[in-house]
């Protein structure tokens, strides 16, 4: 790792854990709320959390792409630096909020705030690890869709509209994979481990196609 | 150290903004960056600074390619007033560790004697500052960061005048000058010839001229007097331009004088004085355009 992509990395991963615990806390309060008021059962805080952090994961990626190019550049920081940094950095926010919201989850647990039951029911022939794992992965997907449609904004318009096109295709990839994974899931465990190296193949091609889009982005300042 | 920008043009969305550039810039000068609105300036600034990649050319620092190398851009600072500043709400402080996290040569302690001297809080956030205010923090990160290749596009834009004359001191006694190339961009032309070494013009996106400011400026002269006898001496002259002062009238030449001349003009109890840069500014951009 280089010097430079060392400190970028290290100020990305100052920022974000604030930010990840401004939206873990809110997501908390919504959660509490949501258990007070609602007479159907609910699920854990963990299976609540791991399906918001993805959404969070896009979002972020999204403003970081948007906020911290400009940043970037005015620093002497190339934008193939600038773009590895926002990968490493996207996987150890994943594993932060994941390993947040595991340790709240476990908290919450010897509260009346433990949930009627860990997980949603969408992944419901899977394990509670494969769903982790799927949840985190997808989460990674998430991230750079995130970085390749907020990327697309610096680009022409035919690049652009490409970009983000990609990006939802792979959305509606990502809801066939969850189907294909409950396929897998009830035909037995290893064969779900297919579906999540076929979502590994996702994450490796658009954090190519983000790539392709980001190293000539044209930026434009004052 | 050579800053060289090689046959470079730039186009965006088919129009041709930078044709043909071709500069060489050397350390201990400073460069002044002249050109009208549209002319091509910012962009060719972008290009160095790495902000755009060259349609066609290449810029060079050291012989080593400028665009997306890491080793060579930390030596290239780019700065500039953003325009939305509202949200920046670093404190002045962090702005000068960052600062020094990214470029090795930053001199943090230069840096807060330049805020000192340009009475800026330092713990205030800097959205908190005035206009004139954050521009002078842009103009000590400039300065302060002792990169090979400091380059300010108007950021004197907000400054009060006391202000704008101890930039343009800090510009003339910046700290490693004599190893560093110093561009200004600006349209403060008058106020600013005295800083520059050399001149670069760009006109319609074209190198206009790449000369040394005296050089420039020896090319032509300015004849002040009774308007009747400027009139007499000047015909047959290249007048570049002519102004009135109640019955003064001042007319700027381009060209030399001979020794006979200013003789004559000393007995017509005329005021030969240097040429203006702005003038000369005006009248290279005008005419071209008259030409197009």
């Amino acid at each position: 790792m280089t010097t430079k992509l060392k400190e970028t990395t290290k100020i990305f991963i100052s920022i974000f854990p604030v930010w990840s615990f401004w939206y873990i806390g809110i997501l908390l309060i919504v959660y509490i709320i949501s258990n007070i008021f609602t007479s159907e059962g609910l699920s854990s805080f963990f299976g609540f959390g791991m399906t918001a952090n993805r959404t969070y994961l896009f979002v972020l990626a999204i403003l970081s792409v948007l906020m911290f190019t400009e940043w970037a550049l005015n620093m002497g920081i190339s934008r193939k630096t600038f773009y590895k940094s926002l990968m490493i950095t996207g996987l150890i926010t994943a594993v932060f909020v994941t390993a947040v919201v595991g340790i709240i989850t476990f908290v919450l647990s010897f509260t009346p705030f433990a949930g009627d039951y860990l997980l949603v029911e969408d992944l419901r022939f899977l394990t509670e690890f494969e769903y982790l794992i799927f949840h985190f992965i997808s989460g990674l997907l998430f991230w750079a869709l995130g970085v390749l449609i907020a990327a697309a904004f610096y680009r022409g318009f035919w690049a652009g509209m490409l970009s983000i096109l990609s990006g939802i295709v792979a959305l509606v990839i990502l809801i066939f994979n969850e189907q294909l994974l409950n396929f897998f899931g009830s035909l037995g465990s290893m064969t779900v481990y297919i579906g999540f190296a076929l979502l590994i193949a996702l994450i490796f091609l658009y954090s190519w196609i983000s790539y392709r889009v980001i190293k000539n982005i044209p930026i434009k300042f004052g | 150290m050579t800053l060289k920008i090689e046959n470079t043009a730039l186009t965006i969305k088919k129009e041709t903004i930078l044709t043909d550039i071709n500069l060489e810039l050397i350390p201990g000068k400073v460069y002044g960056l002249l050109g009208r609105n549209g002319a091509g300036k910012t962009s060719l600034l972008s290009l160095i600074a790495s902000y755009r990649k060259v349609t066609n050319g290449s810029i060079t620092l050291d012989g080593k390619k400028v665009y997306e190398n890491d080793e060579v851009m930390q030596h290239i600072n780019f700065l500039y007033n953003p325009k939305e500043t509202g949200a920046d709400n670093d404190k002045i402080t962090e702005y000068i560790e960052s600062g020094s996290i990214f470029r090795s040569d930053f001199d943090k302690e230069y840096a807060y004697r330049l805020l000192e001297k340009f009475d800026i809080d330092t713990d205030k956030a800097y959205s908190a500052l005035s206009q004139g205010q954050q521009a002078a923090v842009t103009a000590t990160l400039g300065l302060a960061s002792l990169a090979k290749v400091t380059i300010f596009d108007e950021v004197t834009n907000g400054m009060d005048a006391p202000t704008r004359e101890l930039f343009y001191s800090e510009v003339l006694e910046a700290a490693n000058r004599e190893g560093r190339i110093i561009i200004l961009s600006t349209h403060i032309i008058s106020e600013m010839e005295h800083l520059f070494d050399e001149i670069i013009m760009i006109h319609k996106g074209k190198v206009l001229l790449q000369e040394p400011t005296h050089e420039l400026l020896e090319k032509g002269y300015t004849v002040a007097g009774k308007a009747e006898r400027v009139r007499e001496f000047t015909e047959n002259k290249q007048v570049i331009n002519v102004k009135f002062l109640g019955a003064l009238q001042i007319d700027t030449v381009l060209g030399t004088l001979t020794p006979e001349e200013l003789e004559i003009a000393e007995d017509e109890h005329l005021d030969i004085s240097p040429l203006k840069l702005q003038e000369m500014f005006i009248s290279l951009t005008d005419k071209k355009k008259d030409k197009e």
